[in-house]
């Protein structure tokens, strides 16, 4: 790896660091509220008579439409500014909460918990707000800003869910969904720290149509290694967070020790979002990556030759959680060096898109073969084969613009 | 030791991190009773 430089210049990120704080905070919020979803299924399908299917079904559409109206919405971004979006998509998000608490159907539900959260999210998370970001903040200051960020919103998912646990227990689920609506309401007050039009922002890159952009990334084959390299973990994420408590269990671990696990992954999540957004401001960010990948397939090939024990559940639960979000301020981060700012949201919009895509088969796929063959073997040696085939995928990649990488 | 601050700087977030340690513990079991696996992707 080669050493780029030393220490940021934070007297040169003194206004940037408004952005940065009210970034973080946004993704804090609305991450952290999104993670809490599940916890509302027990008394939500008693009370509305719908279902576990049904209520699951509502979560699917959540994360699908999460995806599938990201590249739009990170368009909406790019033009008319992070700010006018996240204020949008914090109205739609607050809609969908309130209308989730009062709703009395499954279809309501779909519509509100699931198409109304799933846009307000793509509205107020790392797409939007990272493009903001980029605009303000130094290339060469970038994975620091962006790594601040995406810890904000591995440190919302941490907390948030155990204080929704609460609010549950002690308000029931509707008074709990309006307290949650009025925590992502102060997302509409930090919007005004994102806000700004795109095109008053200092962003590098060719002056180009958002159809010409479009036309370069996908021209350039190093733009699909970051997608296809985000799909990876995507799958990562969704069938450890899924699956690695039940297989815990069914291991005869028990449910306390799946618990603690996921809060260990949640909790080094924080740290890892972090430092892996600073190597990149220090190494390749490519190069940052592919070690990121290949250190998940060695630990999950270390916990699986281990003997399986409640502290090597911890020991792979805190490993896997340092280096789960690590991804996001390398991958953005790679978009922008590429591409530049200008439509960093739109095309990072489109890895994101690839990210959901593998969350759903990481999920979905791992069930698929446990219903089969009763065990998660399969799941392991996909995730495994999946860390070395993006571990090799982002070596060619480079940390360059594209134009620079591409031959004349 | 101005070249390790940010390297060094996720140490602030400790106490904040203890404490939702503990806020997880008293909550783990019916969190993930609860269904949390459903909405963790």
């Amino acid at each position: 790896m080669t050493m780029k430089r030393r220490l940021p210049d934070f007297r040169r990120m003194r206004r940037p660091w408004i952005v940065i704080a009210c970034a973080a905070f946004i993704v804090t919020l609305a991450m952290g509220v999104r993670q809490a979803f599940g916890l509302f299924m027990p008394q939500m399908s008693v009370s509305l008579g719908i279902g576990r299917e049904s209520f699951g079904l509502a979560i699917a559409i959540s994360n699908l439409v999460f995806g599938l109206a990201q590249p739009f919405i990170g368009a909406l971004g790019d033009r008319y500014g992070a700010g006018r979006v996240v204020l949008g998509g914090t109205v739609i998000y607050i809609v969908g909460l309130l209308g989730a608490a009062w709703v009395g159907s499954a279809v309501g539900l779909h519509l509100t918990l699931g198409f109304l959260v799933g846009v307000g999210l793509a509205a107020t998370t790392f797409v939007i707000v990272l493009g903001a970001v980029g605009r303000v903040v130094p290339a060469e200051r970038r994975g620091l800003a962006f790594g601040i960020v995406t810890a904000g919103g591995s440190l919302g998912q941490f907390l948030v869910v155990p204080a929704a646990q609460m609010l549950l227990s002690d308000l029931g689920y509707r008074l709990a969904l309006i307290v949650l609506a009025g925590l992502i309401a102060v997302c509409a007050v930090l919007a005004i720290g994102v806000a700004g039009k795109p095109e008053s922002g200092a962003e590098e890159g060719p002056r180009q149509s958002l159809r010409e952009a479009l036309a370069e990334a996908a021209a350039y084959p190093r733009y699909w290694l970051l997608n296809l390299g985000f799909f990876v973990c995507g799958f990562h994420v969704a069938f450890i967070a899924t699956h690695f408590p039940a297989y815990l269990d069914d291991k005869g671990l028990g449910l306390a020790v799946g618990a603690t696990a996921l809060a260990l992954v949640g909790l080094f999540n924080i740290f890892g979002s972090y430092l892996f957004g600073l190597s990149g401001d220090y190494w390749r960010k490519n190069y940052v990556l592919s070690a990121l990948y290949a250190a998940r397939g060695v630990v999950i090939v270390i916990f699986l030759l281990l003997p399986l024990t409640p502290a090597t559940a911890f020991a792979f639960a805190g490993a896997m959680g340092f280096l789960w979000l690590g991804t996001v301020p390398l991958t953005s981060g790679l978009v922008g060096t590429m591409f530049g700012t200008r439509y960093l949201s739109t095309l990072y919009g489109i890895v994101f898109l690839s990210h959901q895509v593998g969350s759903f088969f990481g999920a979905w796929l791992a069930g698929y073969y446990f219903d089969r063959s009763g065990n998660y073997d399969w799941a392991w040696g996909a995730s495994i084969a999946l860390a070395i085939f993006a571990a090799l995928i982002h070596l060619p990649v480079r940390d360059a613009p594209a134009r620079q990488a591409q031959p004349a | 030791m101005k070249r390790a601050l940010p390297w060094l700087a996720p140490l602030a977030l400790v106490p904040v991190a203890l404490a939702g340690l503990a806020l997880w513990q008293s909550q783990a079991t019916p969190i993930w009773l609860a269904g949390f696996i459903a909405a963790c992707f």
